[in-house]
């Protein structure tokens, strides 16, 4: 854990007063903001606001990483290094667009039709086309390359 | 004396360690700390230049203690601005890539084995949650998607102190581990561990990319036609030029195409003008970029009356502010504050025309105020009168 951390041991030195400092004022800056937050009223919507700031965070940690980790092992199982890194780099891409992408397909759209002007789905469609043909093409080539060079090996 | 945040737990029993808590689960050598200190020194620089241009966006909105803003250079919120929003798209990425080299952490055995790791776990709570809440949130406001219930502006400048806060406190405590994973004498690896590390952040590379190109369209105009996933496209609207408020959403239409229509100049010597009256004053055009908070930014030909001109002819004194107030009746943004350098700025204009033609009632027909390095929320549309305060 964090041994040698900002209160424990009796050393002053320069490096660890610094340390301490350093955390002392993290600490009271959180302390101030979430008391902003906390005292604002219909501004920072408190309840609204503790949701959203712990929603994302189990989210990831109940749904995209534990996808993400059963993806990785899938590729670890059934591709060989080089090629499956070039995979996972490539579905890696992809999932971050595909995340970025999907506020833009959910939105309820606006009045204001200079708002969401795009056709979305396909612009999305497109750019992860784009990205696993690329990943396809590249872990071909990478895995041919790898084939060609074992044969020489072995040969 | 023993210090009270060192009191050891009851850790749960080890036959409780099942499934990603077992010892071995998470294999990659990617987990390491080297890994998470790269991946978090880029994501702190991202964060950096977000709160950086962030403080400067709500400091030009809300002035502390009256100083006046320069009105030069005339791109310089259209830049910062534009760079807030890439580097917080570019967070993304980086954020999941941290959050994907520490992960195992989140099951390390025991869970706890003292108060200090309880509150070290808290802390990285608030850390993880202050980031990703700034990224959602401000993402969902650049397509101005609002699920929630608190005040977008007041919540996001919030949670980033919050987050500033969170990260000096996580610098302090992980700084052993950050020295020892970055730091000159940094112990050897395996070079099998160099390369899976260099291919991860490869990856982590391309996602960045990735992201920019089909985003940063919205405000670097030659890559609109990449930005497939930018919520705006800066050439389409009315006359070319995109709309952040449209004058049904303002309740403005009547008023404003009413044609007894005249902005009232307040000061020593009122006047009231008539659209005829302002297009018999001296013109000027000025090509000026609408620089939205929300991220995207376009150019404009505009022309009009300067507004140190009608503040001559109301006989305002040198260095005046002034109030510029919209037809609309309620909004956050019904009115404006004018400093003085952009009250005395020739590019500052009372604008009547755009590309040429009168100005479409979405961009403030019959009058709105256009001025450099201001944000477009502040270019009040619909004018219905001038204040020289």
């Amino acid at each position: 854990m964090t041994r040698g951390g900002p209160s424990t041991g009796s050393g002053a030195s320069p490096a660890r007063v610094a340390r301490l400092l350093l955390g002392c004022t993290g600490v009271c800056v959180m302390v101030a903001a979430a008391w902003s937050v906390g005292t604002g009223g219909a501004l920072t919507a408190p309840g609204s606001l503790v949701k959203w700031l712990v929603g994302p965070v189990l989210v990831h940690d109940l749904v995209i990483a534990p996808t993400a980790c059963a993806v990785a092992a899938a590729a670890h199982r059934l591709l060989p290094q080089p090629t499956r890194v070039v995979v996972q780099a490539g579905l890696g891409v992809a999932a971050v667009l595909a995340l970025v992408g999907l506020p833009l397909l959910l939105a309820p759209g606006s009045s204001n039709p200079t708002v969401l002007p795009r056709d979305y789905p396909r612009g999305l469609a497109a750019a992860l086309a784009l990205v696993l043909g690329v990943t396809v093409l590249t872990a071909f080539v990478v895995e041919v390359n790898r084939r060609a060079a074992r044969r020489r090996r072995n040969g | 004396m023993r210090n009270p945040i060192d009191l050891p737990l009851t850790p749960p029993p080890d036959t409780s360690r099942v499934g990603p808590f077992r010892e071995g689960f998470f294999r990659s050598p990617v987990h390491r700390p080297r890994t998470a200190a790269v991946v978090g020194r880029a994501l702190g620089l991202a964060l950096l230049v977000c709160l950086v241009t962030g403080v400067f966006s709500h400091f030009v909105q809300h002035p502390p203690g009256g100083q006046a803003w320069p009105s030069r250079p005339v791109q310089l919120y259209r830049v910062t601005q534009g760079l807030h929003v890439a580097a917080g798209i570019a967070v993304i990425p980086l954020l999941l890539a941290k959050l994907w080299v520490v992960y195992p952490r989140l099951f390390g055995w025991p869970p706890f084995r003292t108060v200090r790791d309880v509150a070290e776990r808290l802390s990285v709570l608030v850390l993880i949650g202050a980031a990703s809440f700034e990224v959602v949130s401000g993402l969902l406001n650049t397509l101005q998607w609002y699920p929630w219930a608190f005040f977008f502006p007041a919540a996001h400048y919030e949670v980033a102190w919050l987050l500033l806060g969170a990260v000096l406190l996580h610098l302090a405590v992980k700084w052993p581990v950050i020295a020892a994973a970055l730091g000159r004498h940094r112990a050897a690896e395996p070079r099998e561990d160099a390369l899976s590390r260099r291919r991860f952040l490869w990856g982590v590379t391309g996602a960045v990319g990735a992201v920019t190109v089909a985003t940063v369209g919205q405000t670097v105009a030659p890559l609109e036609r990449l930005a497939v996933l930018a919520p705006r496209r800066p050439s389409v609207g009315p006359q070319g030029l995109p709309v952040n408020r449209t004058s049904r959403q303002a309740h403005v239409e009547r008023a404003a195409l009413d044609p007894g229509w005249r902005l009232e100049v307040r000061g020593p010597r009122p006047a009231s003008l008539t659209l005829e009256e302002l297009r018999a004053l001296p013109q000027h055009a000025a090509t000026l970029p609408i620089a939205c908070v929300e991220g995207w930014s376009a150019s404009g030909r505009w022309s009009g009356v300067r507004l140190r001109d009608l503040l001559e002819l109301v006989g305002a004194p040198a260095g005046a502010e002034v109030r510029a107030v919209s037809l609309e009746r309620e909004g956050n943004y019904r009115e404006s504050l004018v400093q003085r350098h952009h009250a005395a700025d020739p590019l500052t204009l009372v604008a009547l025309d755009l590309e040429g033609e009168p100005l479409h009632l979405e961009h403030g027909f019959p009058a709105r105020l256009i001025a450099p390095n201001r944000p477009g929320v502040l270019q009040t549309k619909w004018l219905a009168r001038l204040e020289v305060l």
